[in-house]
């Protein structure tokens, strides 16, 4: 379960900026829920809090009854390895390592022998339908494949959340549905699946639509 | 972790042999700087070992003195009078100066250098000696003996003759020792056969191309009385050569006439202050080597860092994504760590055994080559395994900056690179 309260966070650059202005929000675990909203809305400082990417002013974050605050480095890393997938809009494969190499890599920060962690990692992509692409190199891949890749990656720590930013931004109406299929079929498993996007139908297809202006949750 | 595994090291292999060809120029600084100082270095510790065996057997602590007109007017003598030394003198010096180990005078001939053997002859330079010279300068005996004693006291006509001169006059399978020459029309018996001990150290001539006569026979042979050309004279090791200069000085001045302030009249011509010199010369030598040689490989280290930073830079977006994944900075830096000392390593490695290939084989062409004063040009085992110690704390060195870099990447901005 994920718990947020009255989060804050401000960028100081030149212009200080107030990204978050006091978010409250609860997510139950298994739960697949959207978070819409405008650019510069907050939605990606929110998601890169969520994800133990980046710290936040004021407020408490609970994750799994955890306060997720002033971490070390090291801690924050580990928390990320454990309990956070990531997705991203430009999936983020290591374009030297094979799709095989690229979903065991969380498995290798955990310190998993090679050999067990290609077993495990074969399985995941078993499970996204690209065992057969196994050897290949990211560039090989179409984009649907590439994000499957990568959601056979985020899955393989076991995580509570997966945090999908933008996950369809770079494919076409066709492969986004099977991705956020596929994203739904994961949730079901009881990991929490939380989607950025600013695409209405893939929101849609969402059990929940958190809105987001101006740093606030509208609705 | 620990702190080697195979897949980190895989993973450094990895990104070296991604982009091969960066990697060996990146690597190739670091390669010629360890090349170029142990060639260097190699060839100035042969230059220094050609020079350490030529003064083998010397009496470094030694001092050769001549006479010069005299500069300066002195106890009613004018100054530009011409003197000589004579045999009392050495024994004056001897008696007065502490501290000498051995002391001979040494005369040429003042006429014809003509050496006759029945219908052979040849030029060669004609010197006397006393039989302590040979603890003063270095001879190797090839046959026979050197000058003694009794040939000085009872004014032998005796010779030791030089091989060059056994060449020019003798058979190939004849023994000079027993035989007789002719020089300037009188008759001397040989009786031993001499050379330098080094090929590149000779005074007044090679003994190759010297004929040596007790100095007394060749005293009388000059027709002089007991005049000496010079005093050649060791000290102990302990004595303070200049001080000793000083002293000679003194009592040769005093006893010829000489104003104590006329420098020019006596000659001094001190085997230490050479050899010091070249000792110094040799020590600037490696000296500059080493600046010259640590220089260049901190050009290559500072390549290696150069680079990996731009390699850190353009795998912002690689970093990040293995950070957000799991990875702690230790990872992250024992990556980059990692590569740089790889790198390094390998590459001084590579520069290391190049450098002790080439120095063995120019070690090789020299072999024997008495022109080059280089000899047996090689570094020692232990300064080749301290040099890969600092090569690998320089690879840590090149690595920090860009592993700083690495660290200070921050996962959010990374993946927000688009």
């Amino acid at each position: 379960m994920i718990l947020l309260k009255d989060i804050h966070k401000t960028y100081y650059t030149a212009s200080p900026l107030h990204v978050l202005k006091g978010i409250n929000l609860q997510i139950e675990q298994g739960a697949f829920v959207s978070i819409m909203g405008a650019s510069g809305s907050g939605k990606s400082t929110l998601l890169n809090i969520l994800g133990v990417l980046d710290t936040y002013d004021q407020g408490e974050y609970w994750l799994d009854d955890k306060l997720i605050k002033n971490l070390s480095e090291r801690e924050a890393a580990h928390f990320r390895n454990q309990y956070i997938g990531f997705i991203f809009q430009s999936f983020n494969l290591l374009n030297f390592k094979t799709a095989l190499e690229n979903v065991a890599l969380p498995l290798y920060y955990q310190g998993v022998s090679r050999k067990k962690r290609n077993i495990i990692a074969m399985e995941y992509l078993e499970r996204v339908g690209l065992a057969d692409w196994a050897d290949h190199l990211p560039n090989q891949l179409s984009g649907g494949q590439k994000q499957r890749v990568a959601i056979a990656r985020a899955l393989i720590a076991k995580p509570r959340i997966i945090l999908a930013d933008e996950p369809t931004g770079a494919l076409d109406s066709k492969t986004s549905l099977d991705v956020i299929n596929l994203l739904h079929d994961v949730s079901k498993e009881g990991i929490t699946m939380i989607v950025v996007t600013h695409a209405q139908e893939i929101a849609d297809k969402t059990e929940s639509i958190i809105q987001l202006k101006d740093g606030l949750i509208v609705g | 972790m620990r702190f080697f595994d195979f897949d980190s090291f895989q993973e450094v292999i990895h990104t070296i042999t991604r982009n091969k060809w960066r990697s060996f120029f990146t690597a190739f600084g670091v390669f010629w700087g360890v090349f170029m100082l142990v060639v260097l270095l190699g060839i100035g510790l042969g230059f220094r070992n050609f020079f350490m065996n030529s003064m083998d057997g010397m009496a470094t602590n030694s001092l050769y003195i001549m006479t010069q007109n005299t500069s300066e007017p002195y106890k009613g003598f004018q100054s530009n009078r011409s003197w000589s030394m004579h045999t009392k003198d050495m024994n004056i010096v001897r008696s007065r100066v502490n501290g000498i180990k051995d002391i001979s005078p040494f005369v040429w001939l003042q006429t014809s250098n003509q050496v006759v053997r029945n219908t052979k002859n040849g030029n060669y330079n004609i010197m006397g000696y006393a039989p302590s010279y040979i603890n003063i300068f270095p001879h190797r005996i090839m046959a026979g003996r050197y000058i003694n004693d009794i040939d000085i006291k009872e004014n032998r006509k005796v010779c030791v003759i030089g091989t060059k001169v056994v060449n020019d006059l003798y058979e190939i399978d004849e023994n000079p020792v027993g035989t007789i020459i002719k020089i300037g029309g009188v008759y001397y018996r040989v009786v031993g056969v001499v050379k330098d001990k080094s090929d590149n150290i000779n005074m007044f001539g090679k003994l190759e191309r010297t004929v040596i006569l007790p100095y007394t026979t060749l005293q009388q042979a000059n027709n002089i009385g007991d005049v000496i050309h010079g005093l050649s004279v060791s000290f102990d090791e302990d004595a303070d050569i200049k001080e000793k200069e000083n002293e000679v000085r003194e009592v040769i001045s005093e006893i010829n006439f000489i104003s104590p302030t006329d420098k020019r009249a006596i000659e001094c011509f001190n085997i230490k202050d050479i050899f010091d010199s070249f000792k110094m010369f040799t020590l600037g030598l490696l000296v500059l080597i080493w600046i010259v040689g640590v220089g260049t490989l901190l050009a290559g280290v500072v390549g290696v860092s150069n680079i990996m930073l731009v390699t850190v830079k353009e795998r912002t977006q690689e970093i990040g994504v293995r950070r957000a994944l799991g990875a702690t900075s230790s990872t992250i830096l024992k990556q980059i760590l990692g590569e740089s000392i790889l790198l390094t390593m390998i590459a001084g490695s590579v520069g290391l055994m190049f450098g002790v290939a080439a120095l063995s084989v120019v070690g090789n062409i020299l072999e024997g080559a008495a022109e080059v004063p280089i000899e047996n040009p090689q570094i020692p085992f232990d300064v080749a395994v301290c040099a890969l110690f600092v090569i690998i704390i320089f690879g840590l060195f090149a690595g920090y900056l860009p592993a700083k870099r690495a660290l200070s990447i921050k996962a959010i901005e990374a993946l927000q690179e688009e």
